[in-house]
């Protein structure tokens, strides 16, 4: 049995696991995107621009999703379209894949009594909550990005 | 039954081979097996591990190993033929649609790292198409269909967090959530408590009722057949053997290894005898096989057994086997075996129950309680535990996985350091705490553990002969190397084992096998007690019937005393002398074994009579299943005590229950006057 | 009934009596003479493929070593003379020169065996320090609740965010590219072997030996270490394919070691700027490094399967 309290903190603990992680992902592919482009240029100035124009993005980003949960229509924005569903787990011929090197290797690839710790899975979540993390999560990636255009000299 | 014999089938397959391709050998796992289906039936399928049972219904869904494939015969579901599918796409309109299956371990059904409500929800939306939203609520519904309380909150967790039960009552959840016609379970409760074993199995039954499912159940466990099972189809080594209604396979076997199968169960032993047990294994099916799969198995195989194969003869209407018994020319010696079958029976009387009056007491165990941190909670897995073992006889020690029973068994062994409390004492010797290097040698040659295990308990890595040796290394209890390996060699001849075996590894033998090589580990070193952590809980049902006859022949030659830890009461009735339940960390009874069934005075113990599955379909059917809730019990103003009710016969209850069961005790005292 | 068709025709009365019950053939054990490494060995060395790779790898290593001991040329020397500039393939220089005039086939085996080395700095260090945390954490459940915490914190930052911005704030060297890399992938071994130890740890044949009185370093090295070198080899190899990869992605995206340094994403790097012109500047020593990353992926690979004793057949 458990109580509400017990689960709201759950709810909330878990939920901000889930925005580092989420952030986390973006502030890798933002920086890798950043990094991409100053290699480009060659030139370590715009790397740090590229920082603040993603962190910018990010910023947008969230901004306007948190508009689209209040309510307003941005015209030409649609929701992506809906991909087909896959196959359920448990019908899948093929269940174990190739042994990941320990850097690919994500919680997901360990079956262990340490899952339920490690892993934070979005369908824990009902829509709303799991918008609001999302928004949390972009504004911290911006935020992210911008501090470290502060740090980084060129 | 006769309706459905006018009944089309809905799925039937014939001749089905089914071979595998590994490392360039050909392994021919299922060779012309047929079996059909009939609509809202039960279907079992028994037999030894290693027959080809999940593999011959594995492959209804196209779920073989990629190395696997159908080589012959077909598979005919409503006016499909399944073997000429070949794509997954094809595979995905039957499989969990038409035919859900459910493992015996959960987690191949289950993704470790989505919750189960999302898993099922999966299923839903990707079957019927229904909006995200719609399907958790659905979801929800199943979750509580299958008796998951709290489904809401239980949507969002992992399947981590979930008890083998629940796991299988989740897989149970994501199967039926198709709606599909026939669902098949492998080995569904094999892993499983009784208690929960009969649970699940009465879920299955409710859901068949509810959706008309057809259910296949794969086991090897009689008992369950017994009680769930319109007919049943043995079978050994690829091929149905025997196919028939329940009964007449219960009450009429035909084929011997039918016979075997169910004359190794130790429900049906006599105290004090050998169970009858089937030797060696099924046979390896990279070989190509002549005449009668079971014949070199069978020690009253005939002749003809080694050179043809047997046709499927028709016993009556519904009742088939496949053994050369049936031929009219096998009628001479079919009617001597059956002569000699009763002869024996009747000579069989059972040994006269362990004489307490003189009996030592070896061991003392006195208020034991077992600590464990797990995290920042404390947990008791065993609280305050007081017992004795005499010199001589079997206590068995029998409860739920989680009871704590291993634990207790563990602790005499010493194998938890500072975490134990209370005294235990061998010989009136206190044994916990810190020991001298001197006394902790004289233990370990005293006291030795057989484990459940037989795949686990031994090191994989090691040889047969440092395996058993081990213990010798570590006190040097040899003379020399010469002496070393003739010990080792008495005690695996002493166990039934060929010396040849010596410099092998345990992964080449079998699960009996390696089980002997296990106790000849611990009899190498001489002990007088042997605590027994379910050493037969892990074995298919001959097997058990091997392993089972082998302790009780070491406990006559070496006067041996066995702690014997089990789950399933039924076995732990033909080996013991005293039986103690455990439940949750604590002993709730303990009194000699008749006694404890004839009369059984704990709620708790009741259940476990009540659940555990006995081989006959009447008994099974007209059983009536007991549950037990520790909430019954009034323990916060008049907390239980230990106490001795009947002489030998303790039980743990507070002032106002003694009075009940005293008032039960007399009751049947007084039944029995009359 | 079809069956009933194919009953041989005459069947021999006489056959129809006991036949002598033979003990030993009902007790066949069915398995021949086992031992897990053969078998390993063997397992892992049927494949062609793998046979291959494993020839390719070590010849490259044996090259890359003592290429650099053997060779007089100097991969750094730039030649003055421009006709002696991006040469192409011939016997003088078996894979050209580049815009420089240096040869590219000695800075490929001197690159080769920067790059192996540090690959091998780093695999010993993922999964030396994996392996001791992973011990430690797994006969101690108290530490759970730490590790799993350090494991969330550091796991969930992707490998791409360790590499770019230590380049950026220490500026790229050996030091900060061994400690970007190995920074991540020790927690992730260390849980790898954290389940593989905890289960040894509570297996019944760890607690037999217990039962049995068996000291603790006979544990150690009969019981638990055997269990685990596989996995250490396995581990290791699929280290080195990353680490080799890490270093190019740094090159691209031009955070990269000082350009006087020698390794294959330097190499790769300088060839990417005259790709257009004369293809075989890049293309070569990518061809070493691709068949570098292939090889020790796949046989990393191969290997766990071939360690598992399921496969053994």
């Amino acid at each position: 049995m458990m109580q509400p309290d017990e689960e709201l903190n759950r709810t909330k603990s878990r939920s901000r696991r889930l925005i580092y992680a989420l952030s986390m992902r973006y502030l890798g592919i933002a920086l890798v995107c950043c990094a991409a482009a100053g290699g480009a240029f060659r030139s370590r100035m715009y790397f740090v621009f590229s920082l603040c124009a993603a962190g910018g993005i990010f910023l947008a980003w969230g901004w306007f999703s948190y508009l689209a949960v209040t309510g307003l229509k941005v015209p030409g924005a649609g929701s992506l379209p809906k991909a087909r569903p896959d196959v359920p787990y448990s019908l899948r011929q093929k269940k174990r894949r190739w042994q990941k090197p320990a850097f690919a290797r994500t919680d997901a690839d360990f079956e262990d009594d340490l899952t339920a710790r490690t892993h934070v899975s979005e369908g824990e979540f009902d829509e709303l909550q799991l918008r609001a993390v999302r928004i949390r999560a972009r504004l911290l990636c911006s935020a992210a990005l911008f501090a470290l255009s502060l740090i980084i000299r060129y | 039954m006769e309706q459905q014999r006018k009944q089309e089938p809905i799925l039937s397959a014939k001749d089905v081979r089914i071979q595998f391709n590994l490392r360039g050998q050909i392994l021919t796992a299922v060779r012309g097996a047929s079996l059909d289906l009939y609509e809202g039936e039960t279907l079992a399928i028994v037999g030894e591990s290693g027959c080809g049972k999940s593999v011959f219904t594995k492959s209804f869904i196209g779920m073989l190993d990629k190395n696997g494939r159908v080589t012959g015969g077909s598979i005919h579901y409503r006016g499909e033929e399944l073997t000429a599918y070949t794509t997954e796409q094809e595979w995905l309109k039957v499989r969990g649609k038409k035919i859900a299956m459910v493992f015996q371990d959960p987690m191949t059904s289950l993704n470790p790292v989505r919750t189960i409500g999302e898993q099922i929800t999966e299923v839903i939306t990707w079957h019927f198409g229904t909006e995200h939203e719609k399907a958790k609520q659905e979801a929800i519904e199943i979750l509580k269909k299958v008796g998951i309380s709290d489904a809401e909150v239980r949507y969002r967790q992992y399947p981590g967090e979930f008890s083998g039960g629940m796991r299988q009552r989740v897989v149970i959840a994501t199967a039926i959530a198709c709606r599909p016609e026939i669902l098949i379970c492998d080995e569904p409760t094999t892993a499983l408590d009784v208690t929960v074993q009969a649970q699940i199995l009465k879920l299955i039954k409710e859901l068949q009722q509810e959706y008309h499912m057809t259910v296949v159940y794969i086991t090897h466990d009689l008992g369950v057949v017994a009680n769930v099972a319109d007919r049943v189809s043995v079978m050994y080594a690829g091929q149905i053997v025997e196919h028939g209604l329940v009964r007449e396979i219960f009450h009429e076997p035909a084929h011997p290894y039918t016979k075997a199968l169910l004359q190794s169960l130790p429900q049906l032993g006599v105290k004090g005898h050998e169970l009858y047990s089937i030797k060696g294994t099924p046979p390896n099916l990279f070989k190509e096989i002549r005449g009668d799969a079971f014949a070199p198995r069978n020690p009253r195989a005939m002749e003809i057994d080694f050179e043809e194969e047997p046709p499927m003869f028709q016993i009556s209407e519904t009742h088939w086997a496949k053994t050369w018994l049936l031929h009219p020319l096998a009628e001479g010696y079919r009617a001597k075996i059956e002569a000699e079958d009763a002869a024996r029976k009747d000579k069989i009387v059972p040994d006269s129950p362990f004489d307490y009056s003189h009996a030592k007491k070896l061991l003392q165990v006195k208020d034991l309680s077992v600590n464990f941190k797990l995290g920042a909670k404390q947990f008791k897995a065993v609280d305050t535990v007081s017992f004795d073992i005499y010199k001589g006889e079997t206590l068995s020690l029998v409860g739920e996985s989680g009871s704590g029973k291993t634990t207790i068994g563990r602790a005499i062994m010493r194998i938890y350091g500072s975490n134990v409390e209370g005294s235990i004492l061998y010989e009136g010797e206190e044994i916990t705490g810190r020991l001298s290097r001197e006394k902790a040698k004289d233990l370990h040659m005293e006291m030795q553990m057989i484990f459940q295990d037989p795949m686990a308990s031994l090191n994989e890595r090691a040889k047969v002969d440092y395996i058993i040796s081990e213990g010798l290394y570590n006190y040097h209890l040899y003379e020399d190397e010469k002496d070393r390996e003739r010990k080792v060699v008495a005690i695996m001849q002493e166990v039934g084992l060929s010396q040849d075996f010596i410099t092998r590894f345990p992964h080449e033998f079998s699960g009996g096998q390696r089980q002997r090589i296990g106790i000849a580990r611990s009899l190498v070193m001489g002990p007088d007690f042997i605590v027994a952590d379910e050493p037969i809980s892990a074995l298919d049902v001959s097997i058990r019937a091997q392993v089972i006859n082998l302790l009780n022949k070491m406990k006559k030659e070496r006067n041996l005393t066995y702690l014997f830890i089990a789950h399933d009461l039924s076995v732990v009735r033909f080996i013991s002398d005293r039986i103690a339940v455990i439940h949750k960390g604590r002993l709730v009874e303990l009194a000699p074994c008749e006694e404890l069934f004839a009369q059984p005075l704990h709620p708790y113990t009741k259940a476990l009579l009540s659940a555990v599955p006995y081989p006959d379909p009447d008994v099974e059917r007209n059983k009536i299943l007991l549950t037990y809730d520790s909430r019954m019990h009034s323990y916060e103003t008049d907390p239980p005590v230990w106490t001795e009710i009947l002489p030998g016969h303790f039980i743990l209850a507070n002032r106002q229950e003694i009075a009940i069961y005293q008032k039960e005790i007399d009751d049947a005292a007084g039944r029995r006057a009359e | 009934m079809d069956e009933k068709k194919k009953m041989p025709a005459a069947l021999d009365p006489l056959k129809f009596r006991a036949a002598v019950y033979d003990q030993i053939a009902g007790e066949d054990v069915g398995f021949s003479n086992y031992s897990y490494w053969r078998s390993t060995l063997r397992t892992f060395f049927r494949s062609k493929a793998v046979v291959f790779l494993v020839t390719a790898v070590l010849a490259m290593i044996v090259m890359s070593i003592v290429y650099p001991i053997v060779s007089s040329v100097d991969p750094r020397a730039v030649v003055v003379d421009p006709r002696q500039w991006n040469l192409r393939p011939s016997m003088d220089h078996f894979f050209g020169t580049d815009s420089l005039g240096r040869d590219i086939w000695a800075r490929a085996w001197y690159g080769a065996r920067n790059s192996f080395l540090l690959g091998f700095a780093i695999a010993c260090s993922d999964v030396g320090f994996g392996t001791l945390a992973g011990a430690l954490w797994g006969y101690n459940k108290k530490l759970d609740p730490f590790f799993v915490e350090l494991y969330n914190i550091i796991t969930n930052i992707p490998s791409t965010v360790y590499l770019v911005l230590l380049a950026y704030i220490m500026n790229t060297s050996y030091l900060t590219l061994f400690f970007a890399m190995a920074s991540r992938g020790w927690i992730v071994e260390a849980r790898f072997f954290r389940n593989r130890i905890l289960s040894i740890r509570d297996s019944e044949y760890n607690i037999a030996s217990r039962c049995l009185g068996t000291p603790m370093h006979r544990i150690a090295f009969r019981n638990i270490v055997p269990h685990i070198i596989s996995l250490i080899i396995m581990e290791a190899a699929l280290c080195i394919p990353y680490s080799i990869g890490s270093e190019v992605f740094m090159g691209f995206v031009g955070v990269g070691l000082p350009v006087d340094a020698i390794t294959l994403g330097n190499i790769v790097n300088q060839g990417r700027q005259s790709f257009t012109l004369h293809p075989y500047q890049m293309l070569l020593p990518t061809a070493i490094l691709c068949l570098i990353t292939v090889a020790f992926y796949v046989i990393g690979n191969k290997f766990a399967d071939a360690s598992d004793p399921r496969n053994h057949v």
